[in-house]
């Protein structure tokens, strides 16, 4: 019997909700075809797309060299910092365009 | 079809425009936003660059009891063909809320200015809440359409309410 493995289930379920914000993101877009949000939204689906590529290779991460590993990881941290930052300011001219 | 001819809405058209309940297609709800009892079909072809089949829609709509024949202008409606933006293309209705929903297609296109029509439908008709609406409906279009757009809906929606 295989032993349970968390990390495995994690990977694979970081994945597949992944996938589905890309597929989200892609299919809301038709609803935003521009504006301020829209060209934002652009920059944040390319930065989805780099997310899904990145968690894909999290599988093999013990095949991988750690000088590339690093490499990798780093650069999803990095998006990760940028994507947070878009969705931050996003919120708040949202907000302050609403409220004026 | 004879282009003199006005159309109105039925109760069940304006029915529909409230509730949805007979699920009526985009295109044709729309179309049955447009449709005022002023307006001739002349005068709704003239935004054929933003709506297509429009003649083919209104049959259908006549058909399934959306609208009706209100009676018929005195001019093919002829001087109003240009699609561009122009304030003078909605005084066929001098209903102020129609002159808005005319003025957003003409801006937007038919593909993006669905949800403001449909918003400034939903206003009330007085001046207040009409302009209210209109700046309201300038935030979405610049947060989800376009910047300019709004800027040049929300001027000459000001404009049309006083």
């Amino acid at each position: 019997m295989k032993q349970f493995d968390p990390i495995l289930i994690f990977t694979m379920a970081a994945i597949v909700v992944m996938l589905y914000c890309l597929w989200t993101t892609i299919h809301l877009k038709k609803n935003i075809p521009g504006g301020v949000v829209g060209k934002k939204w652009n920059l944040m689906t390319a930065l989805v797309v780099m997310f899904t590529l990145g968690y894909f290779t999290t599988p093999f991460f013990t095949q991988i060299p750690e000088d590339v590993l690093r490499f990798i990881v780093s650069l999803i941290f990095f998006c990760g910092a940028v994507y947070v930052l878009i969705t931050v300011r996003l919120i708040y001219t949202i907000i302050t365009e609403l409220s004026e | 079809m004879e282009h003199n001819l006005v159309y109105n809405k039925t109760e069940k058209g304006k029915d529909e425009i409230v509730t949805k309940k007979w699920g009526l297609n985009l295109n044709l709800r729309r179309i049955l936003i447009l449709v005022d009892g002023k307006k001739d079909v002349a005068s709704l072809l003239s935004k054929g660059s933003v709506f297509k089949d429009i003649e083919s829609s209104l049959e259908e709509l006549s058909r399934d009891g959306y609208i009706e024949i209100a009676g018929k202008s005195d001019s093919t409606g002829s001087s109003e063909s240009s699609p561009s933006i122009n304030l003078q293309s909605s005084a066929g209705s001098d209903d102020p809320k129609q002159q808005l929903i005319d003025l957003a297609i003409n801006i937007l296109g038919e593909k993006d200015s669905g949800k403001i029509v449909e918003k400034l439908y939903a206003s009330a008709s007085n001046k207040d809440d009409l302009l209210t609406t209109a700046k309201n409906c300038s935030k979405i279009i610049k947060l989800t359409i376009d910047e300019d757009k709004a800027k040049t809906f929300l001027n000459n929606a000001i404009k049309l309410i006083r």
